[in-house]
């Protein structure tokens, strides 16, 4: 008996060491734009205002803003992936300046895990879901808008809800007036790079193309207009797709042999439609280090820098997490501090942002981006945010907001750094 | 204090252990949730969270009473609500579709206990087995699509809005834990099932028809895995290949939770599965308000679990029957 109670003291003991210092998300570590200086003094960083219409001047933003503060859930699929990561770095990062706090979900498995979230949200008071992902579809949507929040994101259904001011939009990679979606032109872009790089022979790892994932059906189909408009140009790269492609995901006997024969033969070229670091391991293993340039659809972060550093990573198709999906944070603050307006459109529909994928090369520029992230700094930094704010930039439209993000394209962003 | 009064007072704490464990878990996150936790809104939340582990743990307290470790739970329920979801795309019938997630479930029930009653090998590693090969055939009659949704029906069925769904929630749940009580504790069924949870030998030496009573239990269960995909195609209006993939999980957790030894036998009890599915929502519920990390989360439920059944331990362990 004394031991059973010692063991329950023991556990009490180790729940409150654990948990010393837990608390809401923003009292972690964060970064800050400007390095060591927080909030209080924060000063303009005048870069990549253009396209907002009248530039505002330097705000101060101690976190004050808004009155009352915003919370926002955010969903996720997987809360360890690099790129959820950054964003939720990025998204941690403006609570410094602002008002605001993010209520992150756990790993999202199911149409009920993410109606229960956004349940909860609702009760813990959120004014807004940052939909990173979403599973339950439409219902997701209207559940969070009959719960009385905002919802961002999920541009399959926007179309659906275009006239509900509880719907903000979402970003997308589609071009007005053209057909391919983001996914399509991702793998269009692995295509045609290791093309373009001189790679002779290449095989595709699909993913879910296979079992009917639409996001990877649309990546490979990319992928080989991708090879096929390289070949055009004049490339050398062979693909067939009967004999070149690895289905599944790895962690199976199945891919695992699927890479090893792959490895065997000639191949000079790998794409990917998910995580390269999978490739790692079994080129290493095979003694083909340096000899299989591999493009994947990844991030600039710790994952990839030495393979890029070392070339067996040539090309990334990177989405930069505070453009792509920080534009969530201009419409919702837009949206909870009654300029629902600033979110619509000039035919009164939800504002769909365009945004750019930055295809990267090489290793200069993957670098400069590792660094300037590294230093604490972002693209649209929290100063940078107030121009799309209508209560610091009162003039400021949503056709402003939606310029401003999508003249991030690669050229423009590094340019900002230099 | 003699060691008498230490054994009963042991045994009282060991019994209150679960209820504690819920009543203690209410009142903390309702302090640290600032009220939030109780308001009426999360409430209704709270009942649509808590019905689809309460339904199938309740009904799986006959199925872990009688001493069967069923692994394959949150494949019954996809399976049921795909082949229920595709029923009611293809006809518009949203009661057609309850009709068939129950006779699905039903027949899985059947298959089950019918297993567990006559094939002499380890009953988990069936269920184990039989969780992935539902899951892959639920891939392949999903074919291309990943997901279905109910929205995309020949006739529109109708949505229930939120009150509506948590009265209905509040509705199946009562009916099925009252007739789960009566069956449990007031018939020979319950009997039975806690004699052989306890000695399965010393039961059939007692007479108990053991096969009989194996395969009525898996039908029990089964009506509970029934109501709880039916309740899910409700609330979600789509359903896909990982629909109830974490069922599985929460139902052992509830059930230890709700102070019911997973080896089953005399300490089996439906209050079990209600008040394990009620404290393990009501914590998940209450974690995620207070807006703490994914691994803070994952460290306060672990270290709630290990109290709870240190604490329930102090009832059960070197009661058990000689097996």
């Amino acid at each position: 008996m004394k031991k059973k109670i010692a063991a329950i003291l023991m556990c009490g003991v180790m729940a409150a060491s654990l948990l010393t210092g837990c608390g809401s998300s923003d009292s972690g570590s964060q970064n800050t734009s400007a390095g060591e200086t927080k909030a209080a003094d924060t000063q303009a960083e005048g870069q990549g205002t253009e396209g907002t219409g009248e530039e505002v001047s330097a705000v101060t933003l101690d976190g004050s803003w808004p009155a009352q503060k915003v919370t926002i859930g955010v969903e996720a699929f997987d809360t360890t992936d690099e790129q959820f990561l950054a964003l939720q770095e990025y998204l941690d990062y403006l609570t410094e300046y602002y008002n605001i706090e993010f209520m992150y979900s756990e790993s999202i498995a199911n149409a009920e895990g993410e109606m229960d979230f956004i349940d909860s949200c609702a009760s813990a008071g959120c004014k807004a879901i940052l939909a990173y992902y979403n599973v339950a579809g439409a219902e997701a949507i209207q559940r969070t808008i009959d719960q009385g929040m905002y919802y961002w994101g999920t541009e399959q259904y926007a179309a659906d809800f275009e006239d509900n001011e509880m719907y903000l939009g979402c970003y997308t990679f589609t071009e007005e007036g053209k057909a391919e979606n983001g996914d399509y032109l991702g793998g269009y872009e692995l295509g045609y790079s290791l093309g373009k790089q001189g790679v002779q022979h290449v095989f595709y790892c699909n993913g879910g193309a296979s079992f009917g994932i639409q996001m990877f059906i649309d990546r490979q189909a990319g992928f080989e207009a991708g090879v096929a408009a390289a070949q055009a140009e004049g490339a050398e790269i062979q693909y067939d797709a009967s004999k070149d492609v690895i289905e599944g995901w790895p962690g199976t006997d199945d891919f695992t042999a699927a890479v090893g024969a792959k490895l065997a033969e000639d191949y000079d070229g790998a794409a990917v439609s998910f995580n390269a670091a999978t490739l790692f391991q079994p080129i290493a293993d095979a003694g083909k280090n340096g000899q299989i340039k591999i493009a994947a659809i990844g991030g600039v972060n710790d994952t990839y820098y030495d393979a890029v550093q070392n070339g067996e990573i040539s090309t990334i198709v990177y989405d930069c997490e505070e453009v792509v999906f920080g534009n969530a944070v201009a419409q919702i603050l837009n949206a909870v501090t009654g300029h629902v307006d600033k979110t619509r459109t000039a035919d009164n529909k939800c504002g769909k942002i365009l945004t750019y994928r930055w295809t990267i090369t090489d290793t200069d520029t993957f670098n400069q981006i590792y660094d300037y992230h590294d230093g604490g700094n972002y693209f649209v930094s929290a100063q940078d945010l107030t121009n799309c704010l209508a209560e610091f930039n009162p003039d400021v439209t949503f056709e402003d907001v939606a310029a401003y993000y999508t003249a991030f394209d690669l050229d423009t962003a590094i340019a900002g750094i230099q | 204090m003699d060691k008498k009064t230490k054994k009963i007072d042991a045994k009282l704490i060991g019994n209150l252990a679960p209820y504690i464990g819920l009543v203690l878990v209410i009142i903390i996150f309702s302090i640290t949730t600032k009220g939030a936790l109780l308001s009426v809104t999360n409430l209704q939340s709270l009942s649509s969270q808590v019905i689809v582990t309460a339904l199938v743990t309740i009904g799986a307290v006959f199925v872990f009473g009688a001493g069967y470790f069923d692994m394959s739970l949150g494949g019954c329920i996809c399976f049921a609500a795909v082949v229920g979801g595709q029923a009611a795309i293809a006809t518009g019938n949203i009661f057609l579709a309850a009709v068939v997630i129950l006779l699905v479930a039903l027949v899985f029930g059947l298959i089950k206990g019918i297993f567990a009653a006559t094939v002499n090998v380890p009953f988990f590693i069936f269920t184990i087995v039989l969780g992935s090969v539902i899951s892959a055939v639920v891939l392949v009659m999903l074919g291309s699509e990943s997901t279905i949704y109910l929205k995309d029906a020949v006739k529109e069925i109708p949505s229930l809005s939120f009150s509506q769904m948590s009265a209905v929630n509040i509705i199946f749940l009562a009916v099925f834990f009252i007739i789960c009580v009566i069956l449990f504790n007031y018939t020979s069924l319950g009997v039975r099932i806690k004699n052989m949870g306890g000695n399965i030998i010393s039961a059939k030496q007692s007479g108990i028809d053991t096969r009989k009573t194996t395969i009525s239990a898996f039908l029990v269960s089964a009506v509970g895995v029934a109501i709880a995909a039916f309740v899910i195609l409700l609330r979600t209006r789509t359903v896909g290949g990982t629909t109830a993939s974490t069922v599985g999980n929460d139902v052992m957790v509830a059930l230890v939770l709700g102070g019911m030894p997973l080896s089953g036998g005399p300490k089996s009890k439906i209050s079990a599965g209600l008040l394990g599915a009620a404290t393990i929502t009501v914590l998940n519920s209450g974690l995620t308000i207070m807006g703490l990390s994914t691994g803070q989360i994952q460290i306060c439920r672990g270290v709630v679990f290990i109290v709870v059944v240190l604490v329930s331990s102090l009832s059960y362990r070197g009661k058990l029957l000689p097996r």
